[in-house]
Parts: structure tokens; sequence; C-alpha cells
């Protein structure tokens, strides 16, 4: 370690003894810089990233005006456009999505403004345990709250219309889920938990003297509330409005559960109907209407980047900040007390409570002491299927969280450290995903990687699963590591350069150990994301590269519902234990 | 321990110079502070020491040793200078303790374990921190940060130790404190330090001398003593000290042997003489640019308050006979302590800021005489290009 010659003569030497400090001039052992001038890095990264987002991307465009499938191309063609702007077809999709979203949007922007507004303004009471409960829905898969609630409330067999007509002698299904009543229901659950998440920080980290200044004008708290608070966050809720409701616009899961069975088709169920349900599959109709919905999302997202992006109000300072809790009544506390309670049975505890009973029955709806059972355990266990989707779901999920905290961490630091425009290509090209749809991206990624020719052939392979997680993973997880990468003081890093820390060591000592966390964080979001994620492997699997969620959807369509609740309870376990890491995360952080 | 030396250092990002060819020296053992407003170019000058900013153009020499020359193609990196610095935010790494922190320099270095601790522990004796090395370095006050910051920039024996507002974050008492504090250490360790400063009155107590930079521009080097008393341009008059600038507007009779010129008081019209040796000519760039953009007036009067006496009356009790007598009315009193500060109308235009002992009370609205001396006058006159 003590290498003498590092302690080398200097002109310094001799002055130095007798100082107060040091033993001698000590230098710096020279350590070579590498000859690559930085910039063909950067262009490197930007080409990987061309590769993973633009040309799938490309290949879809293009693949749009052509009459062939996936893995070749045929003749050019403008007929795939003309299935929907030469027909009426379009308009009811385009209006069922646009009905689907934007009630959707109502009903859960109701109750997360109130729940935010009341965790974070008011006395309402277990304000704390509220807030800390009411994201939980958010991280539980759509699919999963699914077929808990469509066990229950399907018209055919679900638990409760067996039980109405057993004990209250009801003639026909009492609940239907199927269609839009299901539809919008449980969208809706999911949604409010994800707002809340969005809404409750700027409730709470208002700057406290805006309300202050109109209190000692003479308002009293309520029109505080109205005048004040509300229409400064007017920006940012409708910012997070338009994002859901451009999300809306893309969900899947709850379109092909509840959507299907009653012939509710929007964009995502109907773009997977035309590859799926149809023989042979029209993948010309499907592409052309992919490209559809690109259109009309991007069309969305200019909207909100046109009406939002001039005027953020500031009220985020963080500083000077003291509750003011409003009193509420007493009834009023209480009922939104209720509401809370109501929305978190609803949510998680009766769908969840229904899968988990479930599992321990062999036949669905055939519910009795003589009847519990360990089978479905014993099945998912013995059959190789649900335990190879795990093991897939895992390798697949960790190889592109991994991937995605370098690539985003690389993209962040060129972003946040240099003034190359390059850095501003790279965050654009991580971003892009953002509102891609998973049909969509799964579709592209379909086309991009069954065309070129072998050995880039990726048609089939676990990696063009994993690309379609890192693509899917990218936008989120690059931000993470972006505002990790912001949070480290600059100085940090340059005061180990000027006092002897080379570039590798700077990152070594330095960056790396300061980067931790945030790295974990972003591992985190993605691996939830892409363990969650069904839209990108059901596109792209062959049975050896079937991930959980693929598993689910089978023994779900095969109606095998003891299997499958017991497999869904393998991917509720995974989603915990993220669920349970993340919190970690952020406890230390704070 | 080596001297420093820059020689037409510039720095340009895209279109904006932020320093126009800074020619300096530090001479061995001094203590040098780079002072101006922000944005004035000197953060900029003390990172391209450091070599964290590439320069444009230029050289750098510390010591012996040329560490940046764009004629030559030299640019030693960062790591290669040799040199400590304490940085505004202090940068101590929220990751490592105190000692962790201080022996990172000596690691760099392979200094070996044993080595690293008998330095950490001399040093940290040095700025009173005695014992405090394995305490986390997010546990520590503000002031033990400083203290932290400076060890760690000067355990190795740097060759020059880089201070870049180091004070401004802790609270004004402790700021003073730390002030003598650290020029006591610097003295005792016997380095050449760069000190970059906004406060001016930090930089007039703390330094051997001091550069006074505007606009990317080096306006004046000196002692303190001679950049306030003698300040050598129209912005260095403003920026350091308190001072009143009037605007003669016209009617300048500039002669060799000086300038004739006639201010415009309560009590009529003064006829005021600067000698030559008082008149200091400027470019007219540098005078609009300390103007604000404003059309540079023929010339401008500049005089500290504390050099303006003050007298009920008549008049004042003028030091000399040539003293300049100007009548006004005092428009507010501000008490201070020790002394009395007064604002004296003279003219519509013009209002005097005035120092006074207390021993004089005057209130407001009341008629004064004010009277200065003429070598306590300074007159800027933008040259003709």
């Amino acid at each position: 370690m003590n290498a003498p010659t590092a302690i080398a003569a200097t002109p310094g030497t001799q002055a130095g003894a007798g100082r107060a400090v040091g033993v001698g001039v000590l230098r710096a052992p020279w350590v070579g810089r590498l000859g690559i001038p930085p910039v063909v890095f950067y262009a490197l990264l930007a080409a990987l990233l061309v590769v993973l987002v633009l040309y799938p991307f490309a290949v879809l465009l293009t693949s749009s005006f052509f009459t062939g499938q996936p893995g070749r191309l045929g003749s050019f063609t403008l007929a795939n456009y003309a299935v929907w702007l030469g027909s009426w077809d379009l308009l009811p999709i385009m209006l069922n999505s646009m009905i689907f979203s934007a009630s959707r949007l109502v009903i859960a922007l109701f109750f997360a403004l109130l729940f935010a507004w009341a965790v974070a303004r008011t006395n309402v009471p277990f304000a704390g345990l509220m807030g800390w409960m009411i994201p939980i829905p958010f991280f539980i898969p759509d699919l999963l709250t699914g077929f808990g609630w469509l066990m229950l409330g399907n018209p055919q067999n679900g638990i409760i219309n067996q039980m109405a007509q057993q004990f209250f002698g009801a003639q026909g299904p009492i609940i239907n889920l199927y269609g839009w009543g299901g539809l919008i229901f449980h969208a809706s659950l999911n949604t409010i938990s994800f707002m809340f998440l969005m809404l409750v920080g700027f409730f709470k980290q208002m700057d406290a003297s805006y309300e202050e200044a109109a209190t000692t004008l003479g308002a009293n708290k309520l029109r505080v509330m109205i005048t004040i608070t509300f229409p400064m966050l007017a920006p940012a809720i409708l910012s997070i409005s338009l994002l859901v409701f451009i999300h809306g616009l893309e969900s899947f899961e709850n379109p092909l559960l509840f959507g299907n069975p009653g012939g509710v088709y929007v964009f995502a169920n109907e773009i997977y109907r035309m590859l799926s349900y149809r023989h042979p599959p029209e993948y010309g109709a499907a592409t052309a209407l992919s490209v559809i919905l690109i259109v009309v999302t991007f069309a969305l997202l200019v909207v909100q980047w046109r009406k939002l992006g001039g005027r953020r109000f500031t009220v985020i300072t963080g500083k000077g900040y003291r509750p003011t809790r409003l009193r509420l009544p007493g009834a009023l506390r209480w009922g939104i007390f209720a509401l809370f309670v109501i929305y978190f049975l609803l949510a998680v505890v009766i769908p969840i409570g229904q899968i988990v009973f479930n599992s321990f029955f062999e036949i669905f709806g055939l519910y009795g002491w003589q009847y519990v059972t360990l089978k479905n355990w014993a099945n998912v266990i013995n059959n190789s299927r649900a335990l190879n989707g795990l093991k897939n779901t895992i390798i697949y999920a960790t190889l592109a969280a991994s991937a995605v905290v370098v690539i985003g961490g690389l993209v962040g630091y060129i972003r946040v450290r240099t003034r190359h425009w390059l850095g501003y290509a790279l965050e654009l090209m991580a971003w892009a995903p953002w509102t891609l749809p998973g049909v969509v991206m799964g579709l592209a990624l379909l086309w991009a990687w069954a065309l070129p020719p072998q050995p880039f052939n990726l048609y089939g392979t676990a990696l063009v699963i994993i690309i379609g997680f890192i693509v899917k993973g990218l936008p989120l997880g690059a931000a993470t590591m972006q505002s990790a990468v912001h949070q480290i003081s600059m100085e940090l890093e340059e005061s180990s350069r000027v006092h002897g820390g080379s570039w590798l060591r700077t990152v070594r000592h330095i960056l790396a150990p300061l980067l931790r966390r945030g790295a974990l964080a972003a591992f985190v979001i993605v691996f939830a994301i892409a363990s969650r994620d069904l839209t990108i492997p059901l596109l792209l699997y062959r049975d050896d590269t079937e991930t959980l969620t693929v598993t689910l959807l089978h023994y779900y369509e095969t109606g095998d519902m003891g299997t499958l609740a017991a497999t869904s309870l393998i991917q509720l376990a995974l989603v915990m234990m993220l669920l349970g890491l993340d919190r970690i995360t952020r406890e230390k952080e704070d | 321990m080596p001297d420093i030396a820059l020689d037409n250092l510039s720095k340009s990002f895209g279109t904006l110079v932020a320093v126009d060819g800074a020619t300096l020296t530090a001479a061995d053992g001094e203590l040098l502070t780079l002072l101006g407003p922000s944005g004035c170019g000197k953060t900029t000058t003390l990172r391209m020491i450091a070599g964290l900013e590439e320069p444009s153009g230029g050289s750098i020499r510390i010591g012996e040793r040329t560490v940046y020359d764009r004629a030559r193609g030299i640019d030693v990196p960062a790591e290669m200078r040799h040199l400590g610095m304490v940085f505004q935010s202090y940068a101590i790494w929220p990751h490592m303790t105190v000692a962790e922190n201080i022996a990172y320099p000596l690691r760099m270095r392979r200094v070996g374990r044993a080595g690293r601790r008998e330095l950490v522990d001399k040093v940290l004796d040095l700025v009173g921190l005695t014992g405090l090395g394995d305490k986390p370095s997010t546990l520590l006050s503000g002031g033990q940060q400083q203290r932290v910051a400076l060890a760690r920039a000067l355990v190795f024996e740097p060759a020059l130790l880089l201070l870049d507002e180091p004070l401004s974050n802790l609270d004004a008492k402790l700021r003073e404190q730390m002030r003598f504090e650290l020029r006591i250490m610097q003295q005792r360790v016997g380095l050449t330090a760069v000190y970059v400063t906004h406060d001016q009155e930090e930089a007039l107590t703390l330094s051997d001398r001091l550069v006074v930079m505007n606009h990317g521009e080096i306006e004046q080097i000196g002692t303190p003593i001679e950049v306030y008393e003698h300040p050598a341009t129209r912005f260095v008059a403003q920026f350091i000290g308190k001072g009143n600038m009037i605007d003669v507007a016209s009617g300048v009779d500039w002669q060799p042997s000086g300038a004739r010129l006639t201010l415009l008081s309560a009590g009529g019209t003064t006829e005021v003489h600067i000698p030559s040796s008082s008149i200091r000519t400027e470019p007219a760039r540098k005078a609009t640019a300390a103007t604000n953009g404003k059309p540079t007036p023929a010339a401008s009067l500049f005089v500290r308050p504390e050099k303006v006496e003050i007298g009920n009356g008549t008049r004042a009790g003028a030091k000399s006979a040539q003293a300049v007598q100007l009548a006004g009315r005092v428009l507010g009193r501000a008490y201070v302590g020790n002394r009395a500060e007064y604002l004296v109308m003279i003219n519509d235009a013009t209002s005097l800021k005035v120092e006074a002992s207390t021993d004089v009370t005057v209130g407001a609205g009341s008629d004064v005489m004010l009277s200065i001396a003429p070598e306590d006058m300074v007159l800027y006159r933008p040259s003709p290009q």
C-alpha cells in the first residue's frame, strides 16, 4: 500500500521541514488519462439508446405501411390505415377509450384529492395510518385484484352472486363486473392510490406562508383552502390528471379482464384482440391502430407541455412550513375515515382475501370445512410451470433493473454534470417510452427484433423480453438515477479531484458510495415495473420464456381458479417484498 | 512554499467572457483575495487554478511548475496539481468519518495506514478538533465542517491553499471568529493562499493583498489600505466601503495641474480644484459598466462619508483653508453605536452620506454645513477611448 516512490521529492520538500503539518510534500501518482474524448463515450451511449428505444419505434411506424408480419415486411400498402380511417370502426374504440379514461380519472381524482387533503391538511383520525396505507393498492398489480374481484363478481358463478342466490333467493346475478361497471370500478381503485401518492406531497410541502398571508388578511381556514390552497395546487393537479388520463388510454389489464367479456373494447385490448383472437393475426391493422394510439397520446402530451410548461407555480419551498390543520366537525372527520376504510376493503382486503381464501379450496365456489385443501399449493410447487414463470420473472427483472441502473446512471450523470447537447438527447430518449403503451411496446419490439438476420434476430429469446423490460423501466429508472446524481453536490466530486483522486478513484470512492441508495431505489422501481408487467412478455414469450404474469393469465383463461389463486399469492409475495424494500430505502433517505 | 502566477488567463462560456485576461501573482506565503460581486469571475479564476475549469487561454504557474499553458499545450489535471481546497459547501463526504475525510488526500497519495493516522491526528490538533476523528461527518456543526474541510486541505502539505467563499455558510458571529482563526492557521502553516469572497469586510481584514474584479476584469490589485484609500476606479470606490459619488455633468475645466469644477449646493455654487494626483482616468467602457449602462457623466467626484465633516449653522470646523464648503439639509440621521450616519441633501439631485462622531448632534431637517478637504476627494474621468 505504502509506495515510497509516490512521496517524491519536489522543490517544496526542503521548505516543508518544520512545518506544522506533514512529513514532506506528497505527490499524487500519475495515472494516465484515457486518450478517448468523452464525446465518443456519450455517442456510444446514445447509439445504445437509439437501438433500444428509437429503432423499435421506427420499425413499428414502417411496418404499419406494409402487408407482412413480424419477420417479413411484405409489400407497401395503405390498407392497414384504411381499416381504421376508411370506416367507422375507429370511432367506438376512440369513444370507449375516452369514456373509460375520463370516468376513471374523475372518480379517482375526487377520492385522491379528498384523501390527500384530509391526510395532509385536516385532523382526520389516524392520518398517519391513512397516509401509509392508501398508497398500498398502487403496489399491488391490477391483475391480482382483478382476479379477486372477478372471482367474486362475475355474473355466472361469482361468489357474491352464488351467495345471493343461495341465501337470499335472488333469481339472477345481482352483480355483474363484466363490462363498463366492473371496468371503471376496478380501474379507479388503483388510480386513487396512484393519484394520492402524487398529490399528497404537494399538500404536505406547500409553503404555509401563502396560506398564513390569507389568514392574516381575514380569511377563515376553510376559505383559505378554497381560495388559496386548491387554486395554487391547480397546475399540479391538472398535470397529474392529464398524465392519468393518458395512462388510461394505454391500460391493458383492466380492459382485458373486465372489458373483453362485456364487449367493451378500448385501444389496448382491441390491438391485442387483433393479434391473438383472430386467425390469422391481423398484424397490419393492429400495427396501424398502435400508431394511431401513439399519435393520440403524443398529441395529449403536447397539450400537457403547452398548458403547463410555462406556468408552474412555485409553491414547494419546503421551508418555514408548519402544518396548519383544519379542524373538521366530528361527523366529517369520521365520515372521511369511513370512506378510507371502505376504500381499503375494496382495493385490497376483499379481493386479496378472496384469492387467499380460494387458494385453499380445490373447486371454485365450493367452500366448506370439508373441502379445505393444500392441493393447489402442492400443484404450484410440483407443476414446474408456475415456478419456471417465477424464475424467469426474477431473472429478467433483475437483469433489466441492473441494466437500467447502469444506463440511467450514465445518462443522469452526463445530463446533470455536462453541458453537452447529447445529454439532452440521451435524457429525451430515456424518457421517450414513458407514454408508450405496453401493448404497443410489445408489438414494436416484436416487429423490431424479428426483422434482423441472425444472429441479431432475437425473436423468441429471453433477451427480447429483457430488452422490453429495460425500455419499459428506463423512463422512471433513469429519472430516479438522475435525481440521485442531482442530489450529490458537484463539489463533493471536485473536492476529490483537487485532493488527488483521479476520475476513476473519484467514481469508486465518492460517487459510487453516494449513489448506492439512489441506485437501490431505481433498481426496486424497475424490478417492480418489470415483475408485474403482462403486456410485453404476453406478446414476446415462448413456452420456455413465460413469465409469472403470463402464467397467471393462462390459469385464468383455462378456469383453473385454485392454481390461479395460489400462483397469484406467489406474485403478491414478490410484490410485497419489493414494497418492503422500497419502504426501507425511502426511510433511509429521510 | 511556492508562489503563483497567472498570466493573461481567460475563460469564456460561449459568447460570455467570464474572465478576461487575468494577470496576477501571489508571493510565497501570501494570502491573496479575489474580491468582487457575484458573476465577476473570481470563482471561475479560482477553479481554473484548481484545474476544475479549463481556461480558454493564458497560463498558470505554481512555484516552478507550469500547470496550464494554452500555447504550450500544458494542462495538468486537477488531481496532479497538488493543491488543497476548501469549498463553499465544504464538500465533506457524508459517507465517511471525519478522519476518513481528512485522510482521503493521503490515501490518494498512497500513504500507509500508520502515516495517515499520524498526519490526521496532527492536523486535527491544528484545527482544534482533537479526538473527533471517528465522528460521522454528518453529525458535525457548520463550524466543525469548516474546520474539517480546512484540515483536509492542509493535511498533505499542498503547494497552494485555495478557499472558495469558505465562510459564507456560517452565521455572522462564527464567521468573524473563523476569519481570524483561518488567518492565523494560514500564517502558521506558511502556505500561499488564494481566497475568494464577495464580502469586502472579510477581504480587507484577511488579506495581504486583494484583487478586485468586475465583469471578468481585474480593476485593482493592492494591499487593503491601498485599495480602500486610493481606489483606482469608480467601481472599486463604490464596491469597497461606503462612498459618495457625485456626478458632474459638465463644466469641468481640465488643466495639466488638475481640474476645476463647480458644485451646486444649497448655499450657491462652490468652486472645487482637484490636483492631478487625485484624478483617475479610466476607459469609458469600464465607467459605463460601473454606472449600469446609464450615460457616463463628464466626471465623478468621490469622497468617503467619514471624510466629510458636518457642522451646525454656516461653517463646519474645516481642517484647511482650501476645504470645500457645501451647505445642505439633513434628511435623516441614524445612530450606529460609536458614530452617527447622516444623509444630507446638498441640491435637488445630490445627497451625501456623512459619518460623524456622536458628539455632533444635528437632527433631521436642520441646515448644516459640510466641509471636505480637497485631498480626500478623487475625481474619476472617463478617457475618450
